[in-house]
């Protein structure tokens, strides 16, 4: 559908060629993908090539993967040789993703972004030719090797966890303090932060979109997203409660819900994953044994700034004492005269709202998806039972300690199994003190 | 527009083996939630367990099938057990988050390269059912009517399914007569006046997780059967909420709903497919402006969330169910 959207959008314009080239920074950014054309082969095929270099030092045996996005289907593989090259012939023109193996990058060295080990919509165009794709590894000024030692590495991962917790805490929030007021265990929270993710993306970096910049894009989207709550509340779940439905009802819905807007994005978006335009070519910073360029730094103030915000709201205002209120004992707070109704929805318009934002800030350093929400929400899960499920503080420290415990494990543990850690602290959590770590002790047996 | 061919193509699926595991699938969950009232979300991961200790076990320790079939059971039977010790004191929803979260771990892990000695990884494991093909009595082609035709290859699974699927709702039905069936629904209608009495509600409700996943992970054996092949994108969470989907439909405790439901569901998901494929070759009614071919797939999801809303909000006992027992603890 996305490419007739498009034209839709676009009024007929020719910009099928165009698409392919989404994922491509705007010239002269960075040398990532640089479109050096190798002398025509002899032979009549097509083929992707490149070679991975630390300054000097050819880097062998890394694997590199690569599948067809238009035309979907094909799947190649290729191992970087003595001299560090490799390359894989595909079967004709088209746009592919290429992808290195992280897992099988030799030990001493390491990608100069880390988040840089894809070229999601690498296009190959017709006629027979070699097209470079180029991944940069780190390396010190003299072009030679750089070995990150232990301290360095657990204090990077240590970085990451507390990025990534942050973002965890902001999205979990509204799931929290959403359960606290309504009592709806929200399975579509991911799918606000989605939503998020995927606005924004279109109005700053599809070529179907108004391609303004990532930051008004943003508001925007924030904004949309704070909006998409406010109706749910008002469309689904409102006249759910007034129809008297149970707790598992309404999580089935929410479950119908979430599938029904994945999929709405799949159709909308195209099922291949996106990276915003802006800020994405950006030469790492060294600030002790870090070395991330500046947007990661961006992106945890922001966090913070959201978090102390969010938190002020609730401790000094009148409304966010009454959502605290509600989210406490909704029975004990209406009859105190407390328009429960109003704080319901405002709790969803903030929750949705920062659920938007945190999609926005993950997607700015992992890129955009239609799933990335699914598979953020059994992190956003563990958060909130960590932190006691509809306590809003609880949400942010059970964030923060799910981020970076599931970071800092893949100093010991295969990276596929971060997510792993999350449920682990989920069960333990269970079992030992199931109102977790800020609930109140009350029987949710 | 091809009207038989949209019909054909519905009862070929509605009848055929995916409806059969759908079936199967349901009638675990159709005990779990229907009769219980616990929200297992994560029945895609006893599906997995099921299919994939049995193909290890034949494939990698060399098993005849027949016995590793008992490996993926007692694999269900330790699924169950772990993920119900934490939960099955708790409120309904921790069982669906604890639930809903394993499921996705364990296809994570049998995916992940570090697990490809086992699992195969994203491999996966090839042709280890030869053992069932074997016992195959049929030969030659079946055709019910028109186009509706199965190889004998296929019929032999198909029949080997749906047997499953008979004998396991003759057993529940069995069950929900006795006495345990009973404490069973009043569990779900009102846990503490059954722990008043005596019951040890725990236990109970575990046997029911139990029971199901084992119910579960046969489904997951049959579906890897079929296909001579396991891989860990068969069982992504979409599978437990389209059991989900085709249990609400048929109508929840009832033995005749999740089988009623899931060939509701695949005749309907199969007929709009091939209806939308049609449209978008045609133009018909400028679907083909909406839509393209490879959007089909997500049409169909789409669908599936919107049924299972509508039916839980305005029709929550389905076709079958009464409406009584279907209110989902309100």
């Amino acid at each position: 559908m996305t490419a007739n959207l498009r034209r839709l959008l676009l009024g007929g314009a020719a910009i099928l060629g165009l698409v392919a080239l989404d994922a491509l920074p705007a010239a002269g950014q960075s040398a990532e993908t640089t479109t050096t054309t190798a002398p025509p082969a002899a032979a009549a095929e097509q083929r992707i090539a490149g070679r991975f270099a630390s300054g000097a030092t050819p880097i062998e045996g890394v694997r590199v993967v690569v599948e067809g996005v238009e035309p979907p289907g094909f799947r190649g593989e290729a191992t970087s040789d003595a001299d560090g090259r490799w390359d894989v012939a595909v079967p004709g023109p088209g746009t592919y993703r290429v992808a290195i193996d992280t897992d099988s990058i030799p030990e001493g060295f390491e990608l100069a972004d880390p988040d840089r080990f894809e070229l999601p919509r690498f296009p190959v165009f017709a006629g027979a030719q070699v097209r470079n794709a180029v991944f940069r590894f780190a390396s010190d000024e003299q072009g030679g090797v750089v070995v990150p030692n232990r301290v360095e590495r657990l204090a990077r991962l240590l970085f990451s966890g507390v990025r990534l917790g942050l973002i965890i805490g902001l999205v979990s929030v509204g799931l929290s303090l959403i359960f606290g007021t309504t009592g709806l265990v929200n399975f579509a929270h991911g799918e606000l932060v989605t939503a998020g993710a995927l606005l924004a993306w279109f109005w700053s970096a599809s070529n179907a979109g108004p391609e303004v910049s990532l930051v008004l894009a943003a508001v925007l989207a924030v904004v949309l997203c704070a909006a998409l709550g406010a109706s749910l509340e008002y469309v689904v779940w409102r006249p759910m409660v007034r129809r008297r439905s149970g707790a598992v009802a309404r999580m089935l819905v929410s479950i119908g819900l979430a599938l029904f807007l994945r999929h709405l994005y799949v159709i909308f978006f195209e099922a291949s994953p996106r990276r915003f335009r802006d800020f994405s070519a950006q030469e790492p910073v060294d600030l002790g044994p870090l070395r991330n360029p500046p947007r990661d730094f961006a992106v945890m103030a922001i966090c913070l700034v959201v978090l102390v915000g969010v938190g002020l709201l609730l401790e000094r205002t009148r409304l966010g004492t009454a959502v605290r209120a509600v989210a406490d004992e909704r029975e004990l707070a209406a009859a105190s005269g407390i328009d429960v109704g109003r704080v319901i929805v405002t709790v969803w318009v903030g929750g949705a709202a920062l659920a938007g934002l945190g999609g926005i800030l993950y997607g700015v350093g992992q890129g955009v998806q239609w799933n990335m929400g699914f598979r953020l929400l059994l992190t956003m899960f563990a958060a909130v039972v960590l932190g006691g499920l509809g306590s809003a503080y609880g949400a942010m420290a059970g964030g923060l300690v799910v981020g970076v415990a599931s970071e800092v494990s893949t100093y010991w543990i295969d990276a596929d199994f971060k997510f792993a850690v999350a449920l682990a602290i989920l069960i333990l959590v269970l079992i030992v003190r199931p109102q977790g770590i800020l609930g109140v002790r009350e029987r949710v047996g | 527009m091809d009207w038989g061919t949209i019909f054909e193509d519905g009862i070929r699926t509605g009848i055929g083996v995916t409806a059969a595991v759908y079936a199967l699938t349901a009638v675990g969950l159709n005990l779990q939630f229907g009769y219980t009232g616990l929200a297992n979300y994560g029945q895609a991961g006893f599906l997995l367990v099921g299919a994939y200790g049995t193909a290890i076990a034949v494939d990698r320790w060399e098993l005849p099938l027949w016995l590793a079939f008992f490996v993926g059971m007692a694999a269900a039977i330790v699924l169950g057990l772990l993920l119900g010790v934490p939960t099955l004191r708790l409120r309904a929803d921790y069982l669906a988050i604890v639930t809903i979260s394993a499921a996705e771990i364990l296809r994570i892990t049998a995916n992940s390269r570090a697990a490809q000695d086992v699992t195969g990884g994203p491999q996966g494991i090839k042709g280890f059912a030869g053992d069932f093909y074997d016992l195959n009595p049929f030969s030659g082609r079946f055709t019910l009517f028109g186009d509706v035709a199965f190889s004998a290859r296929n019929l032999w699974v198909i029949v080997v399914t749906w047997s499953l699927v008979a004998l396991f709702s003759a057993l529940l039905w069995l069950l929900m007569r006795s006495p345990w069936g009973r404490v069973l629904r009043a569990i779900r209608e009102d846990e503490d006046a059954v722990r008043s009495l005596g019951k040890n509600v725990y236990v109970y409700k575990m046997q029911s997780l139990v029971i199901g996943g084992i119910v579960g992970g046969i489904a997951g054996v049959m579906l890897v059967i079929d296909r001579q092949f396991v891989e860990a994108r068969n069982f992504e969470s979409s599978i437990t909420f389209l059991a989900y989907a085709a249990l609400i439909l048929g109508g929840l405790a009832r033995i005749a709903g999740p089988v009623v439901g899931a060939m509701l569901l695949w005749f309907f998901i199969s007929a709009t497919d091939t209806f939308l494929r049609q449209s978008i070759d045609e133009g018909f009614l400028g679907l083909d402006s909406l839509f393209d071919s490879s959007d089909v797939g997500a049409v169909r999801f789409m669908v599936v969330g919107l049924l299972i809303m509508a039916l839980v909000i305005f029709r929550p006992q389905g076709l079958l169910g009464s409406r009584r027992e279907a209110m989902f603890g309100e």
